[in-house]
């Protein structure tokens, strides 16, 4: 009895259309899942395109902006760099820089002797006694941070103005290794970094 | 009670089947125009999407090709911000004496009495001491005064005046030694 009824639901005219109908909504319904998920797929990989365009836009930016600063010369600055804080240190240079040191500024260097405390494997500390007149001992405590061909900053100073022949002068000179040189990710260079550095290329 | 139709009931009608079919199609029918709906729709943000994406890529490898074409400058950068770092942090524990030596002529000059610098010293962390000689006893005296106004004392973060000296036989000079820390100049 039901399978004559179904045969007859079969034969009826209304049944083809039907079920054409219900397997194109079907069809359609899996073509919607299909198509949902690809946009789905489109949409994630837009968020982490888009993620990834901030960070090179961001990089692009940092480099426009350098290269803006520097206008090309950023190999004159390594240079300078370079010369102020040398990849190796030796006995040699330390006096070079020292006999510059006198020569550029007129006072004398009577002696030198290490600050074995304040010395590390990349800075290098002196305690010098220096003397000079009145003119060049100004002119060493003016000028003694680059005149020497190299960065050597001041780590204390006593002066009695009533003997300027002999006064104590300590210094630091630091040096990096290549191997230790650990380049960074990012790099933001400012305007007034330029300028420091074209001050110190004028006083080298 | 709502009627419920049972395709295998043995007791269903043929007009009953008939009105189902008639239902099922109605029902795929708005669902079919219904799925087409929904399926431009969908069509158009995946359009969207894909011209969104294109579009960022275009961008991806516009601003990759700009970094790649200026690899040498970053690595000359790079090289660069290490020694620049390096030298700023130098700087920093710079003693600037010349700095503060000139700093404190112009304290010294504000007072109201002739004093000469006779010594200095500074570290890098700003800590100084210093002496000032004086050819009177009065006018050593005026510049205890002055080094305890607002205009003397607010250059330092501390300071004291450690030792009152006078010395000589003949033309007698008056020694004021101070000790303390400046405050950091800019």
């Amino acid at each position: 009895m039901l399978k004559k009824k179904l045969i007859a639901l079969i034969k009826s005219k209304l049944f083809l259309p039907t079920a054409l109908y219900v397997v194109i909504d079907i069809v359609l319904l899996v073509f919607i899942i299909f198509i949902f998920f690809t946009c789905y797929d489109r949409y994630s990989e837009i968020k982490s395109r888009e993620v990834e365009i901030e960070d090179l836009k961001l990089s692009a930016d940092l480099i426009k902006g350098n290269k803006d600063l520097m206008q090309e010369n950023v190999e004159y600055y390594n240079e300078l760099l370079d010369k102020l804080i040398p990849h190796e240190e030796n006995y040699f240079q330390v006096i070079s820089a020292l006999n510059r040191l006198e020569n550029e500024t007129g006072a004398i260097i009577h002696s030198y002797s290490i600050n074995l405390n304040e010395t590390t494997e990349k800075k290098l500390s002196l305690l010098l006694t220096v003397g000079g007149d009145e003119e060049s001992i100004a002119d060493l405590l003016e000028r003694y941070l680059y005149s020497s061909g190299r960065l050597i900053t001041n780590g204390e100073v006593t002066v009695s103005f009533d003997n300027l022949s002999s006064f104590s002068f300590a210094i630091n000179m630091i040096h990096i290794p290549k191997e230790d040189v650990i380049l960074p990710d990012v790099v933001i260079i400012k305007e007034d970094d330029i300028l420091l550095l074209e001050k110190i290329g004028r006083e080298l | 009670m709502k009627k419920r139709i049972d395709l295998f009931s043995q007791r269903i009608s043929s007009k009953a089947l008939i009105d189902y079919l008639r239902k099922i199609r109605t029902y795929s029918l708005y669902s079919f125009v219904g799925l087409l709906g929904v399926i431009v729709i969908l069509s158009g943000i995946y359009v969207y999407f894909s011209l969104r994406l294109n579009n960022l890529s275009d961008k991806r490898n516009t601003y990759n090709r700009y970094i790649v074409l200026n690899t040498p400058f970053v690595q000359d950068l790079r090289r660069f911000a290490v020694k620049f770092s390096l030298l700023k942090s130098m700087l920093q524990d710079d003693a600037r004496s010349y700095t503060y030596y000139k700093h404190l002529i112009t304290i010294v000059s504000l007072a109201p009495t002739n004093g000469t610098i006779t010594s200095f010293k500074i570290d890098s962390t700003q800590k100084t001491e210093f002496t000032i000689h004086f050819a009177s006893y009065e006018d050593a005296i005026a510049f205890i005064e002055y080094s305890e106004t607002a205009a003397f004392l607010d250059q330092f973060l501390n300071i004291s005046l450690n030792e009152f000296q006078i010395s000589g036989d003949g033309d007698v000079i008056y020694e004021l030694m101070y000790s303390g820390s400046f405050i950091k100049l800019p």
